[in-house]
């Protein structure tokens, strides 16, 4: 089980993920865009989104608050089976190099416009 | 015991399956644990649009068959259960659905934490079928059904 801190931030950016993952699932959705996935997957309007600095912000906030949630939880669960401080220093070395590659990857597109 | 008596390691997630709470509890991992492979798929996805227009529409092109629509389908629906379960144990966490603590009186009796427990299932158990309504409907459109 995660200790205190842990699982605070996996509660604080779960919440943040529940509300920003809704306004981004919407916008493929048929329900409420026309044409939905098919209209948003395009080359036009995924090129607009990502040229508008607000988009930017919303993708930044969204991919840093999954990262930060899925790292906490993999590190939780990891804890549980990996109990000497070598090894728990082993893994949130390798966890970390994989999360900090993994922003770096997804911004790059976000903030290239 | 030695540390490591007692442990049964990942099956232990699964097995047995003694009542609802660790049911949910397994799932949960096990759809964080798929999430978050899936999360590595959709940052190298999107990160095609980089190289530029025909890359980014050959991806589209490849990922437009039924095969990855039905894997989009339960990727939503993981997200969902996780979503929903998620959200159920932060409410449980901060109290705001346990229910008010009581003087113990003999013969104790466990049935009222148990009810509301089981009534905020049934609430998010309802929450999630409703949000699973519309994804289905829009992969049922995806898949050319409707």
């Amino acid at each position: 089980m995660a200790d205190g801190r842990l699982r605070l931030t996996i509660y604080f950016t779960g919440g943040l993920i529940a509300i920003l993952l809704l306004i981004h699932l919407s916008l493929f959705s048929f329900w409420f865009v026309e044409g939905g996935y098919y209209t948003n997957m395009e080359w036009e309007n995924v090129s607009t989104r990502m040229g508008s600095i607000l988009w930017d912000a919303f993708y930044i906030i969204l991919l840093s608050a999954i990262l930060i949630h899925s790292y906490s939880g993999i590190k939780g669960i990891a804890y549980e089976y990996i109990t000497s401080d070598g090894g728990r220093k082993a893994i949130d070395l390798l966890l970390t190099a994989i999360w900090i590659i993994a922003f770096i990857y997804g911004v790059i597109p976000i903030v290239s416009g | 015991m030695g540390e490591k008596e007692g442990r049964k390691g990942i099956l232990g997630w699964i097995f047995p399956i003694t009542n609802l709470e660790r049911l949910l509890y397994s799932l949960h991992r096990i759809t964080g644990i798929g999430l978050t492979l899936y999360l590595f798929i959709h940052i190298y996805e999107t990160s095609m649009r980089m190289y530029g227009y025909e890359t980014w529409t050959a991806t589209a092109e490849f990922l437009e068959n039924p095969l990855f629509h039905f894997g989009l389908l339960l990727v939503v629906l993981a997200a969902i259960f996780h979503g929903v379960n998620g959200i159920r144990l932060i409410l449980q966490e901060l109290g705001l659905i346990a229910p008010r603590p009581t003087q113990p009186v003999y013969p104790y009796r466990k049935y009222h934490r148990d009810r509301k427990i089981w009534r905020t299932t049934i609430i998010m158990l309802i929450l999630g079928v409703g949000v699973a309504v519309f994804a289905l409907r829009d992969f049922l459109i995806l898949l050319g059904v409707l």
